[in-house]
């Protein structure tokens, strides 16, 4: 049992080491950039020695990851099917699906990186919290030229945007973060609102600039707007139009999109070099 | 007790489960969770050393799981802290200690550590109390603890150079 000054004693420590952690966090609120430098230099440190853990231990994982998953791609199997099946009715229905399949991919292709200058990365890790966090980790860094708020792309559209960058890693922002706010455009009637992450991977919400006029059908697509002071370049493709509500109180509709990019499979990705103008 | 030889055995320890986080565990995922080894040394660091050693082992769990979380610096040392704390002063009530009690403790104490920093987070801005994989979140990391808690136990009497008996096996 320990002593009366012992209890004390631990009494007081914790009481100093609670002062400390409420100090880092006030700092770390206040923008003191020591915190993001000490991140970026663990981020560094640990790089080399999970490249090698990743190398070592990957037959390992992919073994547990096929026990594990096994129920996951079974319904990813059967979902698969049912969209094939789906697609090809629509093919026979239709007369016009090869031309909408074809400007569905034109509209999907990597045209929107036009000639921005690109650089691949892989995605390293998933995310360290075991909350929905929103961030990916990628093994491309400031070496690579890559800066904070640079978007993050795949061949289907928009992924998200740099959030942290070190040397050799960079953290993403996924586009699925509910503090992921955009502006957008509506491909056909090129009407302008404001969307952000729905808070989970099937879902992004346009919630403002929709007025209840604006013609908007399932199956439209939503790209980036790129207007002057956006963060992002214009027409990259966020995903199709999936659900449409009107909202009588605001005079407006709410759009959920279905995002072009399935965030479960991200493997490899693009970031474009691109800056939002000064 | 040769104190200077144990903090050196802690500091070993918890650069261990660090780079055994980040670089493997990680990526054994439960359910899409995986477990949290620092959690785990800071509940063991409780019961095996005291309240005191708890919080100290804790805030260092906690500032190196800080480096790779989201979120403000800092969260998670305090969270660790107040369990490492808990666990030990929980710990402390054990009159005959046995590994059913230890592995309870471990998991309990889990539970509370996964609880306080969802807690933490939410108030300073994050979505992890209000997420919904919360219960799963704590339910696995806890289980997993539960599991590995004697071995850790084992290896935290070690750092601390503790006989057995004296606290929970």
């Amino acid at each position: 049992m320990r002593t009366v000054a012992t209890r004390r004693r631990s009494r007081y420590l914790l009481l100093v080491l609670t002062l400390l952690a409420v100090t880092f966090i006030t700092l770390d609120a206040r923008g003191v950039p020591v915190f993001d430098g000490a991140r970026n230099t663990a981020s560094d440190v640990f790089a080399p020695l999970s490249g090698a853990a990743d190398w070592v231990s990957s037959p390992f994982r992919n073994a547990w990851q096929g026990v594990t998953g096994y129920d996951d791609l079974r319904a990813e199997n059967r979902r698969l099917r049912d969209q094939v099946g789906r697609l090809r009715s629509r093919e026979i229905a239709e007369a016009n699906a090869e031309e909408q399949l074809k400007r569905l991919n034109d509209q999907l292709q990597l045209g929107f990186v036009r000639d921005l200058p690109t650089q691949v990365a892989r995605v390293t890790s998933g995310p360290f919290s075991n909350f929905s966090d929103h961030r990916l980790e990628i093994d491309k860094g400031s070496s690579s030229g890559l800066e904070v708020g640079m978007p993050v792309v795949t061949t289907a559209g928009l992924v998200g945007r740099l959030d942290r960058v070190s040397r050799t890693r960079s953290v993403v922002q996924l586009a699925t973060d509910p503090t992921f706010v955009i502006g957008v455009r509506l491909a056909s009637s090129q009407d302008l609102g404001v969307g952000r992450g729905g808070g989970d991977a099937d879902r992004f919400i346009v919630d403002r600039g929709i007025e209840l006029a604006d013609p908007v059908e399932p199956g439209e697509a939503v790209l980036t707007s790129g207007l002057s002071n956006s963060v992002m370049p214009p027409d990259v493709p966020i995903g199709l139009v999936d659900k449409v509500v009107a909202d009588e109180n605001s005079r407006s509709q709410l759009l959920q999109v279905r995002y072009a990019v399935d965030f479960s499979q991200l493997d490899v990705v693009q970031v474009l070099k691109w800056e939002p103008p000064k | 007790m040769n104190d200077g030889v144990a903090i050196w055995r802690w500091v070993a320890l918890v650069s261990a489960a660090a780079v055994l986080q980040v670089t493997l565990v990680d990526d054994v995922q439960i359910l899409g969770v995986h477990p949290d080894l620092l959690l785990l040394l800071a509940v063991c660091a409780g019961l095996t050393g005291g309240p005191g050693r708890g919080a100290g082992v804790g805030f260092a769990c906690g500032l190196v799981a800080d480096l790779f979380l989201p979120g403000r610096f800092g969260v998670a040392a305090l969270a660790f802290a107040l369990t490492g704390y808990a666990a030990g002063t929980a710990g402390d009530t054990v009159v005959r200690p046995a590994r059913w009690i230890s592995v309870t403790m471990c998991t309990l104490a889990s539970a509370l550590g996964t609880i306080t920093y969802a807690v933490l987070g939410q108030l300073l801005g994050q979505r992890t109390l209000s997420d919904p994989r919360l219960l799963t979140v704590v339910g696995i990391v806890s289980l997993v603890n539960g599991v590995l808690a004697l071995p850790a136990l084992a290896l935290c009497r070690w750092a601390e150079q503790s006989p057995v008996p004296a606290r929970l096996r």
